[in-house]
């Protein structure tokens, strides 16, 4: 069994590149990749890193035009794989970059008229405890570099902060502060310093911004009591701009503030996903946020005492030019339908039906049902005959093999892509619509022809949609070349019926039998297609907690051919598997690192093929390969966005057949494609 | 692995302290869940498309107040 990168649908290079300076609405398709840092050089221009172009774009102070691009994908000086933050030096003019996979940071020095070249590379030699594994946040403190190494792992599996002098001698590090409620440090991402001599650290595993010294000594925030800042939603990173502290995702879609003293203060909306905040380099009343998901750094008014920054300049258009991908999350191989040849004209095995038996004595509900089935039969014959002749020869419609369908959800659409076609064909080609928060994706394969649907042999696609919890079902409409509503279920909630964040959906195609990772309810969800089209409620499985059949955060479910569930129970750390029914049957997996073991941090996709299991894991950057019984047998990992190499930054909902494995990455804006050799 | 494992814990408790929070006072707004519901069932009548204009501006009111499942 081997993985072997294939190569990626989804185009992430500039459609025209454009000569600097350049107005960015003079050139609607250029489009950043998941900007993340943000800061500003001496000459109050703006510089962006375009983590996900692998490049750093330097913007007016009015954000309105591009004046420099540099850099590209690689692993010289000045070319980056994941360029995270930038961090000016207090007095040179040297800008500093997080080369996050390349596990290194460099110093670029820039003149007045940009001409930027880069000065030293370092943390990526020496000791275990010299080399850096995962630089993200920066900061200066007394004249010294601090790095917030998120992947760096200590004998308790705890993170660190870094310490340089600026030309990069490694000096020391803080692994644990000394005061602080929570054990260490686990995945800093951010970091930030006061003119008082203290670290605001970005504590993302403990979901809280630390304060302390630089020998690691918690300094207590006079309005907590403690060295913390606590609760947040998200804690990946922390600015100070004019004494006051931001932290971006605080709360949810929202910019949390406090004083210096930790006192909250209104919280900012709204945003969404914001991960960086600086200050604006001409105006005290502005900041800078970039938000990575919407592929936008902005410029906004804050108002004091108003809970909104109002944007006055938002950079970055939509990513919506032929062949790229915005937030893709989702992925399978289908036909749209199959050549009218291989329409199925007989009820498959299982199926069976006999047309208006007569029934002595006279039963009124089997009665009832077998005439359902008799008018499926016949609906069946009729919408045989209808399409068999009058199907448009679509040159959109591949008769021939399977396609990559991906859900495309920031553009809300899905989309076609060849997965025979390498490199230069691999782009996504536009095709259907779909609405906001649509998230998860299966096609349903039925045996025989269900009422209602207007293009026989073709298959139904299920939706998942996080944000209002409903299940659309979708099919193909041959004469308006579109997907149409076929049916729908669910909606938000907790009743057993209802969803709250669904994700991961799986259908079976013998059966009908749909199962979906209701990952807000911690369990899972199982509705049935009939073969007369209609959907019913079947039951829930499991609730929360961490016992056998129970979850946290389910977020994605698979079938073998025997209709067994794989469920990725994501905070759990785990797989379990339960039979068609919901019975638990056994699970496997515990949380820890590696890449090549059974160990997962974030489990978030699973796929069973006829003999395997593969696995997202996903703060291990790894693909992992099971048999169905869990016992581990090889991977394929790497963090990164090194273009042509199959690397990963936020692999989401995996798709496999028995030959290729298709992974979307939302936030490089890819889907890479590898193939699965037995 | 001590740290991972506190943190695993202080993350389970913080999704039950949400979920409870989210039983006592459910922030979703449930007339626009109402509304969307309403529009699947014409939509799923008329066979209309699924870009739907009123279903995406419906679902478009949601966005702002859903943190995104998994982001960089």
């Amino acid at each position: 069994m081997d993985i072997q990168y294939l190569h990626s649908i989804g185009s992430n290079a500039d459609p025209v590149a454009p000569k600097t300076p350049f107005i960015l609405t003079d050139h609607p398709s250029f489009t950043f990749n998941s900007p993340v840092g943000v800061c500003c050089d001496q000459f109050n221009r703006i510089w962006l890193a375009d983590t996900g172009n692998n490049r750093i774009v330097i913007l007016n102070s009015e954000m309105t035009k591009v004046v420099k691009i540099y850099g590209e994908a690689g692993k010289q000086p000045g070319q980056f794989n994941m360029p995270f933050r930038l961090c000016h030096h207090p007095e040179k003019r040297l800008i500093y970059v997080s080369d996050l996979a390349n596990r290194r940071i460099q110093i670029l020095k820039y003149g007045k008229n940009l001409a930027i070249s880069p000065v030293t590379v370092f943390g990526d030699t020496g000791s275990h405890r010299q080399r850096l594994e995962g630089p993200n946040g920066l900061t200066f403190i007394d004249g010294k570099l601090c790095v917030a190494d998120e992947f760096f792992v200590n004998a308790d599996g705890g993170g660190r902060i870094a310490i340089f002098s600026e030309t990069g001698e490694f000096l020391n590090d803080i692994q644990t502060i000394e005061g602080a409620t929570d054990p260490g440090l686990l995945w800093p991402q951010g970091i930030s310093s006061d003119n008082n001599g203290h670290l605001y650290i970005a504590n993302t595993g403990f979901y809280s911004i630390v304060r302390c010294d630089l020998s690691g000594k918690g300094v207590p925030f006079p309005a907590t009591g403690t060295p913390e800042i606590d609760d947040l939603e998200i804690s990946r990173d922390v600015s100070i701009i004019n004494d006051i502290l931001y932290v971006p995702g605080g709360s949810a879609n929202h910019i949390n503030r406090y004083t210096i003293d930790g006192q909250a203060l209104l919280p900012l909306g709204e945003f969404f996903a914001p991960i960086q905040v600086a200050a604006h380099p001409k105006s005290h009343q502005h900041i800078i946020v970039s938000e990575p998901i919407l592929a936008t750094v902005g410029r906004y008014l804050v108002v004091d005492n108003a809970p909104l920054a109002l944007p006055e300049q938002v950079s970055g258009p939509a990513r919506n030019n032929p062949g790229q991908l915005y937030f893709v999350t989702s992925a399978i191989t289908e036909t749209i339908r199959q050549s009218s040849d291989q329409v199925i004209k007989q009820p498959a095995s299982g199926f069976g039906f006999t047309p208006f038996p007569l029934y002595n004595p006279f039963n009124p509900i089997k009665w009832a049902v077998d005439s359902l089935n008799a008018w499926t039969q016949n609906w069946e014959q009729l919408a045989d005959n209808l399409f068999k002749g009058f199907l448009p020869d679509n040159p959109r419609v591949k008769n021939t093999h399977e396609d990559a369908w991906l859900l495309d959800s920031a553009n809300k659409q899905i989309k076609r892509a060849s997965i025979y076609e390498p490199y230069t064909e691999a782009k996504a080609e536009s095709l259907f619509p779909l609405i906001p928060g649509a998230l998860g994706v299966d096609a349903f394969h039925s045996p025989i022809v269900i009422p209602g649907q207007l293009a026989p042999g073709t298959a139904l696609f299920l939706v998942s949609n996080y944000l209002s919890g409903f299940v659309s079902i979708l099919q193909y409409n041959p004469y308006l070349d579109d997907l149409v509503h076929f049916s729908f279920f669910g909606g938000y909630g907790t009743a057993p019926w209802q969803l709250n964040k669904p994700q991961g959906i799986a259908v079976n195609d013998t059966t009908g039998d749909i199962y979906i990772a209701d990952s807000g309810n911690n369990r899972i969800s199982h509705w049935r297609i009939s073969k007369n089209g209609i959907i019913g409620f079947i039951d829930t499985y499991g609730k929360e907690g961490k016992g056998d059949g129970e979850f946290s955060g389910p977020s994605d479910v698979s079938l073998d051919p025997l209709g067994n569930i794989y469920i990725t129970d994501q905070m759990n750390n785990r797989i379990q598997v339960l039979s068609s029914k919901g019975q638990y049957l056994y699970q496997f997996g515990q949380q820890g690192y590696g890449t090549h073991n059974d160990n997962f941090l974030l489990p978030t996709s699973i796929q069973a093929t006829d003999k395997h299991l593969i696995v997202n894991d996903l703060v291990n950057r790894s693909l992992k390969v099971f048999t169905h019984k869990g016992h581990y047998i090889d991977s394929f990992s790497g963090l990164g966005a090194m273009p042509n190499t199959g690397q990963l930054w936020m692999p989401y909902l995996l798709h496999a057949n028995s030959e290729t494995l298709i992974v979307p990455d939302c936030a490089t804006n890819q889907a890479h494609l590898y193939s699965i050799s037995q | 692995m001590k740290i991972l494992e506190a943190a695993s814990q202080k993350k389970l408790q913080r999704l039950r302290d949400a979920q409870a929070r989210q039983g006592s006072s459910d922030t979703t707004d449930t007339k626009i869940i109402e509304e969307i519901e309403s529009l699947l069932h014409k939509a799923t009548l008329h066979q209309t498309s699924i870009s739907d204009k009123a279903l995406v501006e419906a679902h478009g009111k949601l966005h702002c107040k859903s943190t995104p499942p998994i982001a960089p």
